[in-house]
């Protein structure tokens, strides 16, 4: 038995649930999927859960991993669309997150924006280095993560 | 408020600034002047009020507009209108302007700066198509206070990371403290005055391209076409009008047309324009990087 999950009229829909409803029903689901996802990697409850929110408002599907290891073994059976990236994690920390992501196969793919607290030229050019699509400085909101969205073309315009 | 009170901050800003105060910008009265009747030392926002409906200091007047003016602005502010200028309305100046090689630009509501910065580093990413060319960005404000800001161009964290994309912020920025510096480079771009959009704009000479975005939606409809065809005197015949999103010269002006399919982007009727033919610069600039699609 599946159970869709109906939030402010979107559904937010994986690809394999899609397929299994697809083979109960014989109604195809696959329009949800065109639905963008977001892995929120990050330690702190709390940050994950305000950045679930922003990201759902603004029509992404939403994952989480709490370090890089986690990110690492995600992006290991599915790669996301992008990816919010927290630098300072026990385990793994973001930037080893992301200097192996962009060697695995397909791992050019997803476009990652840092998040840290980690606000200086310094740490900025590394993580530029190292491949990341753009940087956010926290404290961060709902305005900065959209336009930072926008500028990388996951977001066309913004909702009104 | 009383009724009367509000009545007379709605006269006293369509005739200062032409600003259109509606009633439910009532709170507004209160929240931006009670701070404006503490500096001058009025025990409350009323005292003032009284002050001001007898023999008003004209200092006094000025720091209330100032303050009812509202100045929400971002780096970048939409994103599209920038890169209607980057990608169309900079390569026709590229061609038309070749000989004279300058290019005057006013940004008619500057706020704190950003939107001219912006079309600074836009100007800067775009050199190699400029060889010896001449920039005049001119902005202006009603707010001196929002123009001491802007000239600074010192942002805090918040403001860079609004519409600023990461390598402008690495490129044109150093770091001081907790904020943010634009680069001299950039700053000397741009002159910086204070001007009312309600006098003549004669005095400020013409202009290629004017930036006139979210000014108008504050103003009554009388204000908006004396403002609109006070920009028809000082644009190029051939030149551009940015306006805001929810701003249009339908049914207030017959002198501009809207270019279709570039919204925000007008050009003077009669003026034969046909952007279609887009820039093909063929340079890439961290911009149009941005737009890869995934």
């Amino acid at each position: 038995m599946i159970f869709l999950r109906a939030k402010t009229q979107k559904l937010t829909l994986s690809p394999e649930t899609s397929y299994k409803l697809f083979q109960e029903t014989e109604i195809d689901f696959g329009v949800f999927v065109t639905m963008k996802s977001c892995l929120v990697v990050d330690d702190s409850r709390v940050v994950r859960k305000v950045a679930r929110r922003i990201v759902e408002e603004i029509g992404f599907r939403c994952e989480e991993a709490e370090d890089g290891q986690q990110a690492y073994e995600f992006c290991e059976t599915v790669m996301p669309d992008c990816i919010l990236l927290d630098w300072n994690m026990p385990v793994m920390s973001g930037i080893e997150f992301l200097e192996k992501l962009r060697m695995m196969p397909g791992g050019d793919a997803p476009q990652v924006i840092f998040c840290t607290t980690e606000n200086d030229i310094a740490h900025i050019q590394r993580a530029m280095v190292a491949g990341a699509n753009e940087y956010i400085m926290k404290p961060f909101d709902s305005d900065i993560i959209q336009s930072k969205f926008m500028q990388i073309g996951l977001l066309d315009e913004l909702p009104q | 408020m009383r009724i009367g009170d509000f009545d007379f901050y709605r006269e006293l800003l369509i005739g200062k600034s032409g600003l259109v105060l509606t009633p439910d910008k009532c709170y507004l009265l209160d929240s931006r002047l009670t701070p404006v009747a503490k500096k001058w030392g009025y025990p409350s926002l009323d005292a003032m009020t009284i002050a001001l409906r007898g023999v008003a200091d004209r200092k006094l007047v000025t720091d209330v507009v100032e303050a009812m003016t509202t100045n929400e602005t971002s780096f970048f502010r939409d994103k599209r209108p920038f890169e209607l200028f980057e990608k169309h309305v900079l390569p026709y100046l590229a061609k038309t302007r070749a000989s004279k090689r300058s290019i005057r630009i006013w940004c008619a509501a500057s706020s704190s700066g950003q939107e001219p910065y912006s079309l600074g580093m836009i100007l800067k990413e775009n050199d190699r198509m400029f060889p010896g060319w001449r920039f005049d960005i001119h902005a202006t404000d009603i707010s001196n206070e929002i123009l001491d800001h802007a000239r600074a161009g010192l942002y805090t964290q918040f403001e860079v990371q609004r519409g600023l994309p990461i390598q402008l912020l690495l490129k044109y920025f150093t770091q001081q403290g907790e904020k943010w510096q634009l680069s001299d480079a950039v700053r000397k771009m741009v002159r910086f005055e204070n001007f009312n959009l309600l006098e003549s704009l004669k005095p400020l000479g013409q202009f290629d391209v004017v930036f006139c975005r979210n000014v108008l939606i504050y103003f009554d409809e009388k204000t908006k076409r004396k403002v609109l065809e006070g920009i028809t005197e000082i644009l190029a015949p051939d030149g551009f009008l940015f306006l805001g999103g929810a701003e249009t010269v339908l049914g207030i002006t017959d002198r501009f047309k809207p270019m279709p399919n570039q919204r925000g982007l007008y050009v003077l009727s009669g003026s034969g324009h046909s952007l279609d033919t887009p820039g093909t610069s063929g340079q890439s600039s961290p911009l149009a990087q941005t737009r890869v699609s995934p």
